[in-house]
């Protein structure tokens, strides 16, 4: 966490400074009541079981909120996928007292979007206000995520838009590709490997019956998540959303970590193989996606090394990968790395986008270079270059209140709630072995998984990985 | 966000320097800008992008993204030709020691005293190539290139192609940086937590090294006169994935360098709030009541000699259909009054849409020279909030009148089956 400078010292003074005068038993008290610098994430448990965390951020002009329900398409069985996705859709249809689109209206009005999405392990709507209208947009989301109607016409109709958007899911190869992947990596059953928004034959079914009962089960205070960060007070924060966010009294809904399903690996060093594109007549290039099964979110060593690692291996064009691979050998226009942390196991991916003459190439070429780093590891240069991006994203992301509200909300809803301040201390503690030691173990080439979409057919390399 | 002073200059070099300071902020960031078009590049499509990659150096490929990602590193600096514009960027820590150096870095060395070598050319040719293959992946740009290529009458590609970036030579990028690279056509902007004082010292002992600042006035500029679209133009045609279909409407408007235009420029953009920003406004009623597409946005694409502003919808429904349908909405923003809390709504979401960009050092660097270099004047930008306070009703119906009943450009995927 960074604390601002000017704030921080205040605070520092102010709590070093010996008062003039002769201390009585409840100035005693008053002083030993912990000081809570401003820019520190403040959590509590409301009643209801909703947790809740605000950041005093004294100096903002905003104020970023971010509502987490934590259970995303991870959670759901195979036979009900795309059920929370469809809901996250159909919230904004109005609620028991508010026609279609009436929130989209009054969180516009005070200058908020609300924006929404599903994933695995959680379900967020965000939206960032001035200063004197979060009060409103708190009002405005619990309306949006508690009292839905469910209406049949509003249902049928956004088939047809939840539809558009899985068709347009097939344009981004990235996200194609690791759809595939993720189906072929988890076994059968496995709720983290079927779509995130689930598949069209069982969403095209749903009824308002349907939706009703899983609203009722999962969108409840005990199951959200609700960060709060900008010039705001705790203290009120908590009586407001202990007002709007009431019900029975519970504790928050703890999720049991299960053993997330791998199919096993082959021997033939070939790693899972996803059915490639059969339809890809319209694109130009050929993107090569591998996939690897990583240690859950709240491993906080493992989850430090992996960003870590990804940002070593490509930002950009630069990183080893991005170097070796498009900047030398010419073989890749880009390549990607990226960590997705996950509540039972994250997945990390490194994407290769090349033109059709070198989609032979792409996979061999990217197998080599990891085979160099295992072997040689990484330079002190690209290790710091490494770690000063990840340190940089989190002060950037953390800079604004609607960047720390997701960040703070999306790792509480990972049940690693303290990953944000956590992070910070592991970077420097990050070491080349540790990043050779996963490139050996967790990201060994024999346990990838790999998808490849565009106008090449799939071709096997020799020998494999 | 606190803002304490803030101080457009014009330097005796004819360069205009933005300095806002914001003891409150965590880095600080500088961004310059060089007004390049097309129309200067007409020849030579393509040149600009390959200069821009060669100012770039060792900053080659970095996005800002990538860039705002490395805030905390010294010396950070990336470069990035738009089409309208050459902007050079830098972000540091909030020191004085640090604020020399990345000032130093970025208008000493890159903007002022670049190197031209054969292996940057060569290199910035191989990276150019490969982002304009990659461009062409996606649907969404591939449709606003075709609108803007539909509506402004030319195929220029001003990023370039493999043929035209080919024909670039060493010599030419630096006859193109001689004659275009000039202190009149170059805005600095320099935002963060710094002293005020010690900002402008340091840009302008940057800039008085070698001749940047006694430089010539450079060949006059040119703007390239753009006619109305004809009517009746046929639909163009985009390529598109199977299931998966688009379509873009775009209308002209005049360009910045109008003072009509600029004028006009406030209202233009509470109108196009009005139409397709947030969920709330006309656009989205074709998804929301219609369910015709996934996406849909609107999109100001703003020139010196012509702005074009576009609706586009993606989705999976037939795009006759989308068709038919946008643009009975757009007609109806001109046959139908707009209602004040529509204007109210979009004016609320603008101004807070703006308010947390600002809270990035860099992105409102980058929005203030933006506005300068493309002749709406920083004021503007500075002036924001009370300039849309200030807009009325009967402004906004005007703005709709003069962009919606021109004639349209459309660009779309073909009908499948």
């Amino acid at each position: 966490m960074r604390v601002n400078r000017r704030h921080f010292l205040t605070a520092i003074g102010a709590y070093t400074i010996i008062p003039p005068f002769v201390a009585t038993a409840q100035d005693k008290a008053k002083a030993e009541k912990p000081v809570v610098l401003p820019g520190t994430p403040q959590r509590r448990v409301l009643p209801s079981g909703l947790r809740l965390i605000v950041v005093e951020r004294p100096e903002a002009a905003l104020v970023g909120v971010s509502l987490a329900v934590r259970v995303g398409s991870g959670d759901e069985e195979r036979s009900r996928s795309g059920t929370l996705h469809f809901i996250e859709h159909l919230v904004f249809k109005g609620s028991e007292g508010k026609q279609p689109g009436a929130v989209d209206l009054e969180t516009e009005n005070l200058g908020g979007e609300v924006a929404a999405r599903t994933l695995r392990d959680a379900t967020f709507f965000e939206a960032t206000v001035a200063s004197e209208n979060w009060q409103a947009l708190l009002t405005a989301l619990a309306e949006l995520t508690l009292r839905p109607a469910f209406r049949t016409a509003d249902i049928e109709a956004e088939k047809k838009v939840v539809q558009a958007e899985m068709a347009l899911e097939r344009v981004d190869p990235l996200r194609t590709g690791i759809a595939a992947a993720t189906n072929v990596l988890y076994l059968p059953g496995e709720p983290y490997g079927t779509p995130l928004f689930g598949e069209w034959p069982i969403v095209s079914r749903l009824t308002a019956e349907d939706l009703a009962a899983v609203h009722i089960a999962c969108y409840r205070p005990a199951r959200m998540t609700l960060c709060v960060v900008g010039p705001v007070v705790a203290a009120e924060v908590e009586a407001i959303a202990t007002r709007l966010f009431a019900g029975p009294k519970a504790a928050p809904v703890v999720r049991p970590l299960r053993q997330v399903l791998l199919v096993p690996p082959t021997r033939d060093g070939l790693g899972r193989r996803a059915a490639e594109e059969s339809d890809a007549s319209m694109r130009g290039v050929t993107t090569l996606v591998c996939v690897w099964s990583v240690p859950p979110a709240a491993d906080v060593s493992s989850s430090s090394a992996l960003a870590v690692l990804a940002e070593t291996l490509a930002r950009g064009d630069e990183g080893r990968l991005g170097i070796a691979l498009v900047r030398k050998q010419g073989v890749a226009l880009r390549v990607r790395a990226e960590l997705t942390p996950q509540r039972c196991g994250g997945l990390f991916t490194i994407a290769v986008t090349g033109l059709p003459k070198d989609a032979r190439r792409l996979e061999m070429a990217l197998l080599d270079e990891l085979r160099r780093i295992f072997e040689d590891g990484f330079s002190a240069e690209e290790l710091e270059a490494g770690r000063r991006a990840v340190r940089g994203r989190v002060v950037t992301e953390s800079a604004s209140v609607d960047g720390l509200a997701h960040r703070l909300t999306v790792h509480d809803a990972l049940d690693a709630p303290g990953l944000e301040e956590e992070l910070e201390k592991q970077l420097p503690l990050v070491r080349g072995e540790a990043l050779q030691a996963l490139l050996r173990t967790v990201l060994h080439p024999n346990l990838r998984t790999v998808a490849i979409l565009g106008p090449q057919p799939l071709i096997i390399p020799d020998g494999g990985g | 966000m606190r803002q304490d002073t803030i101080e457009p200059i014009r330097l005796p070099s004819g360069t205009t320097l933005v300095i806002v300071p914001d003891s409150s902020a965590p880095a600080t960031a500088i961004v310059a800008s060089v007004r390049i078009g097309g129309v200067e590049q007409r020849r030579q499509a393509g040149i600009a992008a390959l200069l821009a990659r060669m100012l770039g150096g060792d900053s080659q490929g970095r996005t800002p993204e990538l860039l705002q990602r490395d805030v905390e590193g010294f010396g950070v600096l990336g470069t990035q030709y738009d089409g309208n514009q050459l902007t050079l960027w830098s972000v540091c820590p909030p020191t004085e020691a640090a604020l020399v150096q990345s000032a130093q870095a970025l208008l000493l060395n890159t903007l002022a005293q670049p190197r031209f070598t054969e292996g940057a050319l060569e290199q910035a040719r191989t990276d150019q190539l490969r982002a304009v293959t990659l461009w062409g992946e996606d649907l969404v740009p591939r449709l606003l290139r075709g609108l803007q290529a539909r509506a402004l009458g030319t195929e220029l590609a001003v990023q370039g192609d493999s043929e035209s970036l080919r024909r670039v030579s060493n010599a030419d990028v630096q006859a193109f940086y001689g004659r275009y690279c000039t202190p009149e056509r170059t805005t600095i902007a320099v935002v963060g937590n710094f002293e005020a004082d010690v900002a402008r010292r340091w840009v302008e002992t940057s800039l008085n090294i070698g001749d940047w600042s006694q430089r010539s006035i450079s060949t006059k500029e040119l703007l390239p006169t753009t006619e109305p679209v004809p009517p009746g133009l046929r639909d163009r045609f985009v390529p598109s994935l199977r299931g998966v279909s688009a379509l873009a409407v775009g209308y002209l408007f005049p360009g910045l360098s109008q003072p009509t235009a600029r004028a006009d420029w406030a209202a233009l953009l509470v109108l196009d709030a009005v139409l397709g920003l947030g969920k709330a406004c006309r656009l989205f009623r074709l998804r929301d009541d219609q369910a015709l597409a996934y996406e849909v946005r609107s999109q100001l694409l703003p020139a010196r000699d012509a702005t074009l502003w576009g609706a586009y919808l993606l989705g999976n429904q037939d795009p006759a259909l989308m068709k038919q349908a946008l643009l009975k909405t757009l007609a109806e923003a001109v046959q139908k009054p707009i209602l004040e809390i529509e204007i109210a709504r979009a004016k609320a979401l603008l101004l807070a849409q703006r308010n947390q960009q600002r809270q990035l050092v860099l992105t409102r660097a980058r929005t203030l020279v933006w506005a300068e270099s493309s002749g709406l004047g920083a004021a503007f930008e500075l002036e924001f909030t009370r300039r849309i306070e200030a807009v009325k009703r009967s402004e906004v119906e005007r703005v709709a009148r003069t962009l919606l009943t021109g004639n349209p450009v459309i660009v779309r995927t073909r009908t499948e089956g």
